[in-house]
C-alpha cells in the first residue's frame, strides 16, 4: 500500500460545505446556471461542440446510452445556455455563436395519450403533426421573444409568420405574443379533445396547418424579416426522443427529409430509443450519410480511451475546485486525482495484496491447499487422479506445491497442477517439475511456464484467492472506476458518489489528506453496480429476457472465473455468430445492447476453426462486482447459438444450468470430459496452453 | 368552488356483515380471488351487482364468475366500453352507486370516478376492505414484472404547457420501488415531492415504502424535496387535503408549469388523488400518470381487518 501520500497542502482544506460533490448524477437535474458551470470538453480538436456541429444544416441523430451525457450537450446548445454565455444577452449569442438552440423536452408533449382511444392510427398521426407544430411553435416563440423587441408589432412579419395557416383564424392577430397565445389557445382545444376521446368516444380536431408550416416557417419568417437573425441556423434540439412511439417517431423523421434552412435538428435519443427510422413519405426510411448523421456519444468516448479519461478526470476535479479553499489549480488537481484513492502498489508477486493469506492463516490451512487435498484423496479413491494411487501421496503434492511467503506463486503452481491433471499427466512427476520452475521464479524472476501463467490469469488467481480465503474483491483506484463507467460519464459519477457517501459513514474526510478507504470504495462501488441493473427497467418480456439472460452470462463467467483451470483470462466476454441465432434471441441480446447491459466490441471474434469473425459482447464493467468479474476484458469465450439462446429464453434457467455444469466440468477437478447432456457439437476449443506452448 | 374534504364521511365496519343493512341501486366490483373482495361482494345488497373481470388479473374463462363483465383490453377506454356501455348498467343521477375499490386497479377506479362525473352523479359510495394481512409479508408483489412503461390514466390528462422548467411531480410512494422508480423518470426533469402513506395498513409497511425510495434515490434525482409529507393509508379523503396543502405551497414559492400526480400508495389514497383531480384540477396543467403493468396478482392477502366505506361527493 501507498503510504508516502502527498497530502494537499496547508490552506487547501475542505471548504465549509461537506455536501457530496457527486450528489447530482443527471443533467436533467442542472439548472442553467449548472449546466454552464458544470460544463468540461473532452480534448479533442473542437470538442464536443465539434462533434454536434450546431452550425451545420444537416440533421443529427444523438445517441448513448443513459448518462452518456446527450442532456448535458443538448442543453449546453440550448438558447438559454447560449444566453449566459454572453452576458444574458441572446442576441449577442447568437451572433457569436452562429445559431440558435431552441431545446425541447419531448416528454414534455404526455404523447402516449396520442394514441388507442377507439380511434384510428391515421386520426392519431393527423392530431399528433397538428399539436407537435402547435408545440413547437409556441416554444419558438418563446425563445425569441426578447430578440423580436420593437417588431412585435411588425405587419410583415406577421403576414409571414401566420401564412401557414389553411383558414382565417389568425387573420386578426397584431403581435407576435398575440400569435404565441393563439398557437396556446388551439393547443388547449386539442387537448381537449384528445383527453375526453376515450370518454366521448370521438375526437374533433380542426387542422388548420399543414405539417411544417410552424416548425420551418417560424424560423424561415425571422430570419427574413429580423435582421440580427438573417442566415441564422435554427436548431431544433429535441430530447428524450425515447418517449414518441413509432408512428410519432415517424413524423419526426419526416420533418428531418423534409427540413427547410434555416431550421435543421438535433435529434437526442437513448440507444434503445429509436423505434423506427420510417417516414410518412411512403415508409421511406431516412438515410445516415445523406439525410442525417449519427453521433454515438457512448461509443465515441468508450473509442477515445485514453482521451476519454483525461475529460473524466476534467470532470471530476470541476466537482471538487469548490471544495478547495484557497481554489487549487484544476490542472494540479485533475493530475493527483487518484491520490485521493487508497490503492494497492503491485509487483509481480503482488505481495502487499496477498499477505492477508500470510496474516490469517499462520495457523490452519490455507483454504486452497485445503480444498485441494479434499479433491486428491476423492479422485485418489476414484481413481481419477492421474499417477496417484495413495491418500498418502495427497500431503507430498501439496507439499510441494507449497511457497509459504508467496501466495500468488503458490496459486499459479496450482494453476499448473490442474492443467497437468487436465491432460492426464502423472500428478506427481509434475509436481516435481512444477516445484523446480517456481523455486525458479522466487529466485530470479522469471520461469517459462510460470511467467505465462502470471502474465494472463494473475488478477484472476488473485480474484480466486480473495474468495476462497473470504475476502472482498479488489474494485480500486479511480482507473478501475473509469474504466467501469466504459463511455457513460454518469456511471463514474454514480460510483463516486456511493463511494463518497459511503466514506463519509465511515467517519472519513474523502478528498482530504486522508485517502477514501478500501473499505468506502469496494462498498460504493457495489452499491454503484447494483443500482446499474436495477435501473434498467427495460420494458416488456424482452426486457425481461434480456435481463435474465445477462444474470445467466454473468454467472456463466464467475464459475469459468473461479473454476481450478479457467480456459480464458479475464473472462467477461463471450462471441456467437449472431445471424445463426433466431430472430428472437437476437432481438433481446439487441436490447441488452441497447440498454448497455452488454457492450458490443466493434471488429468481432475470429473463430479459431472456422476464422469466420464472430459477433462480440462484454458484460457492461459496472456490473462485474455483482459476479466478482474482471473490469478489464481480455478473454472470451465462444458460445454455440444453442448456448445464447438457452441464456435469452424466459423459462430455461434449468437448461442454462445444464449449460454452466457442461462448460464448467472441463475446467474443474477431476475434470470430466463427459457432459451430462450434451448440447449440439461444438468445435474443439483451442486451450491457451495447449501441447506446443511451452 | 372546492371542498372542505375532511366534511365527507367515512365509516369503519369491523365486518363486511355489516353491509347488509344497506341498500344500493348499482354495486360494482373488480373480481379477484381475494377473500375480502368476494366476502363484501357476497353481503353487499344491491339491485344490480355487477363483477368487473380485469385482463391484468390474468385470470381464465372458467375463473370468473356468471355475473362478471370481462374487460377484453387493458386500456381503461376498455373499461368503459365494456363496463359501463355495455354491460346494462345505465348509470346515472338518480340511482345509488356503490363501488368496491379493493379488486379494481388504480387506473381504472379513476377512470370509473371521472365517467360517473360525466354524467353528473355526484354522490356514490366506495368500499375498501383492509386485509388481515398480505400473504408475503415485505415481500408481497402486487404487480408482474413486466413493467410496459409510464402515461397518463385517461381521463385525466391535461393541458400542458411548453415550459417544463418548473413542473412537480407528488408521487403517493407505495413500496413497490420499481414502480415509484419508473414514475419518477418518466418526468426526470421535474421536482419530486414524496406522499407517505402514514399510518400505513399494516405496521411495518410504512418503512417498506420508504425503504423502498432510498432504493431508488438516483431515479429520483436530486430534486427531491427534503420535507416529506404524510397521509394515513386508509383516507381518501386526507390525502385530497394534502395534496392541495402540497400544491399550495410550492405555487406560493414558486410557480408550478406542470404537475404530476402519481398514485403508487393504497387505493383508497388513489381514490384521493382521483378526487382532488376531479374538484381542483380540471382545465389545469394537470395530469395523473401510472405505471402500467402487464399482470398483477389476482391473490396476495388474507382474511379482512375492517372495511371502510366512504361517501364521496363529486363536483356537479
Amino acid at each position: 500500500m501507498v503510504s508516502d501520500f502527498q497530502a494537499i497542502p496547508e490552506g487547501e482544506a475542505l471548504a465549509s460545505s461537506p455536501a457530496n460533490p457527486f450528489a447530482v448524477t443527471k443533467a436533467v437535474d442542472f439548472t442553467d446556471q449548472e449546466i454552464q458551470s458544470f460544463w468540461v470538453d473532452i480534448p479533442i480538436e473542437g470538442g464536443l461542440l465539434g462533434l454536434a456541429r450546431p452550425r451545420a444544416p444537416m440533421p443529427m441523430l444523438i445517441t448513448g446510452g443513459k448518462g452518456s451525457g446527450k442532456t448535458h450537450l443538448m442543453r449546453y446548445m440550448s438558447a438559454s445556455a447560449q444566453k449566459l454565455r454572453h452576458g444574458n444577452d441572446l442576441g449577442a449569442a447568437i451572433t457569436a455563436d452562429g445559431y440558435l438552440g431552441v431545446y425541447v423536452r419531448l416528454s414534455g408533449l404526455n404523447a402516449s395519450r396520442f394514441r388507442g382511444k377507439q380511434q384510428s392510427n391515421e386520426a392519431w398521426e393527423d392530431v399528433f403533426a397538428y399539436y407537435m407544430e402547435l408545440w413547437i411553435g409556441q416554444h419558438l416563440l418563446t425563445v425569441i421573444h426578447d430578440t423580436i423587441g420593437k417588431q412585435d408589432g411588425d405587419a410583415e412579419l406577421l403576414r409571414e409568420l401566420t401564412q401557414g395557416f389553411t383558414d382565417d383564424s389568425a387573420a386578426a392577430i397584431g403581435t407576435v405574443s398575440g400569435l404565441s397565445t393563439h398557437l396556446n389557445m388551439l393547443q388547449r382545444s386539442v387537448d381537449h379533445a384528445v383527453n375526453n376521446s376515450s370518454l366521448s368516444g370521438s375526437l374533433e380536431v380542426e387542422v388548420n396547418l399543414n405539417r411544417g408550416s410552424l416548425i420551418f416557417g417560424i424560423p424561415r419568417a425571422l430570419s427574413n424579416q429580423i435582421q440580427r437573425l438573417r442566415n441564422c441556423p435554427f436548431l431544433y434540439l429535441f430530447d428524450e426522443f425515447e418517449n414518441l412511439d413509432k408512428a410519432q417517431q415517424k413524423y419526426i423523421n419526416t420533418l428531418v427529409r423534409e427540413k427547410e434552412p434555416p431550421a435543421s435538428f438535433r435529434i437526442g435519443a437513448r440507444s434503445y430509443g429509436i423505434r423506427t427510422y420510417a417516414t410518412l413519405s411512403a415508409q421511406e426510411e431516412i438515410k445516415e450519410g445523406s439525410e442525417f448523421e449519427r453521433l454515438r456519444l457512448d461509443d465515441k468516448f468508450r473509442k477515445k480511451g485514453q482521451t476519454y479519461s483525461a475529460f473524466l478526470h476534467r470532470l471530476i476535479a470541476r466537482r471538487l475546485e469548490q471544495r478547495f479553499v484557497p481554489p487549487v489549480d484544476p490542472t494540479a488537481l485533475q493530475q493527483r486525482l487518484e491520490d485521493f484513492f487508497e490503492d494497492w502498489e503491485r509487483d509481480s508477486f503482488l505481495t502487499a495484496e496477498t499477505q492477508f493469506v500470510i496474516d490469517n492463516f499462520r495457523d490452519t490451512e490455507r483454504p486452497y491447499f485445503d480444498r485441494l487435498k479434499k479433491k486428491l484423496a476423492a479422485s485418489i479413491q476414484a481413481q481419477t487422479a492421474p499417477g496417484l494411487s495413495s491418500i498418502d501421496q495427497v500431503d507430498q503434492v501439496v507439499e510441494t506445491l507449497r511457497v509459504p511467503d508467496k501466495p500468488l506463486v503458490e496459486k499459479i503452481n496450482l494453476f499448473l497442477l490442474f492443467r497437468a491433471w487436465s491432460r492426464g499427466k502423472p500428478l506427481e512427476q509434475e509436481c516435481k517439475v512444477i516445484q523446480q520452475q517456481a523455486s525458479l521464479f522466487v529466485s530470479k524472476g522469471s520461469a517459462p511456464r510460470h511467467d505465462k501463467v502470471a502474465a494472463k490469469f494473475k488478477l484472476d488467481l488473485l480474484a480466486q484467492l480473495l474468495r476462497e480465503c473470504g475476502q472482498k474483491q479488489h474494485y480500486y483506484g479511480l482507473d478501475t472506476f473509469i474504466g467501469m463507467s466504459a463511455g457513460l460519464p454518469r456511471n463514474l459519477l454514480v460510483i463516486l458518489k456511493h463511494v463518497f457517501s459511503w466514506a463519509e459513514f465511515l467517519g472519513e474526510s474523502p478528498f482530504s489528506s486522508q485517502r477514501i478507504s478500501f473499505r468506502a470504495q469496494e462498498r460504493g462501488v457495489l452499491d454503484a453496480s447494483q443500482w446499474f441493473l436495477a435501473d434498467a427497467r427495460i420494458p416488456g418480456p424482452t426486457g425481461t429476457a434480456a435481463r435474465r439472460g445477462v444474470e445467466r452470462l454473468g454467472t456463466l463467467f464467475r464459475e469459468i472465473r473461479f473454476s481450478d483451470k479457467p480456459s480464458e483470462c479475464s473472462l467477461a466476454t463471450f462471441s456467437v455468430c449472431k445471424s445463426d441465432l433466431d430472430s428472437r434471441t437476437r432481438t433481446v441480446l439487441d436490447k441488452a445492447c441497447e440498454w448497455s447491459l452488454l457492450l458490443e466490441v466493434v471488429g468481432g471474434q475470429k473463430d479459431k476453426n472456422s476464422k469466420r469473425v464472430d459477433d462480440k459482447y462484454q458484460i457492461n464493467p459496472m456490473l462485474a462486482p455483482i459476479w466478482q468479474l474482471p473490469t478489464s476484458r481480455r478473454g472470451t469465450i465462444a458460445l454455440s447459438p444453442r448456448e445464447v439462446t438457452l441464456a435469452f429464453e424466459q423459462d430455461s434457467t434449468g437448461d442454462f444450468d445444464q449449460v454452466v455444469a457442461n462448460r464448467v466440468a472441463r475446467m474443474n477437478a477431476p475434470f470430466k470430459r463427459t457432459a451430462v447432456r450434451p448440447t449440439e457439437p461444438r468445435p474443439a476449443q483451442v486451450g491457451l496452453f495447449d501441447p506446443d506452448d511451452t | 368552488m372546492t371542498p372542505e374534504y375532511s366534511l365527507f364521511e367515512k365509516q369503519a365496519l369491523s365486518s363486511p356483515t355489516e353491509l347488509s343493512d344497506r341498500h344500493w341501486d348499482v354495486f360494482i366490483s373488480g373480481f379477484s380471488k381475494e377473500e375480502r373482495v368476494n366476502e363484501v361482494f357476497d353481503c353487499v345488497k344491491a339491485t344490480k351487482k355487477r363483477w368487473i373481470g380485469l385482463s391484468e388479473y390474468g385470470l381464465t374463462k372458467e375463473d370468473y364468475p356468471d355475473n362478471c363483465v370481462r374487460v377484453p383490453g387493458s386500456g381503461e377506454e376498455s373499461l368503459i366500453v365494456s363496463a359501463l356501455s355495455d354491460s346494462g348498467l345505465e348509470l346515472s343521477t338518480d340511482q345509488s352507486i356503490c363501488i368496491d375499490a379493493t379488486g379494481i386497479l388504480r387506473q381504472y377506479l379513476l377512470v370509473l370516478l371521472r365517467a360517473l362525473s360525466l354524467r353528473r352523479v355526484i354522490r356514490l359510495d366506495v368500499i375498501y376492505s383492509e386485509p388481515s394481512r398480505y400473504g408475503q409479508h415485505e415481500e408481497t408483489r402486487f404487480s408482474g414484472n413486466e413493467l410496459l412503461g409510464v402515461r397518463q390514466i385517461q381521463g385525466y390528462e391535461g393541458s400542458h404547457t411548453t415550459d417544463t422548467r418548473d413542473d412537480l411531480v407528488i408521487i403517493g410512494t407505495g413500496y413497490e420501488d420499481r414502480l415509484v422508480g419508473a414514475a419518477a423518470e418518466a418526468k426526470n426533469h421535474a421536482r419530486k415531492h414524496l406522499l407517505y402513506a402514514f399510518p400505513s395498513l399494516q405496521a411495518d409497511m410504512y418503512q417498506q415504502s420508504a425503504l423502498a425510495t432510498t432504493r431508488v434515490h438516483e431515479s429520483i434525482g436530486r430534486n427531491i424535496a427534503a420535507e416529506r409529507s404524510f397521509a394515513p393509508a386508509h383516507d381518501p379523503f386526507e390525502t385530497a387535503s394534502r395534496l392541495r396543502d402540497i400544491v399550495s405551497r410550492y405555487g406560493s414559492m414558486r410557480k408550478i408549469s406542470n404537475l404530476y400526480l402519481v398514485p403508487l400508495a393504497t387505493k383508497p389514497m388513489a381514490l384521493g388523488f382521483g378526487l382532488y383531480y376531479l374538484w381542483e384540477c380540471n382545465n389545469t396543467p394537470t395530469s395523473i400518470l401510472t405505471p402500467i403493468v402487464r399482470n398483477y396478482s389476482p391473490q396476495v392477502s388474507r382474511g379482512i381487518k375492517r372495511v371502510w366505506l366512504y361517501r364521496v361527493e363529486l363536483p356537479g
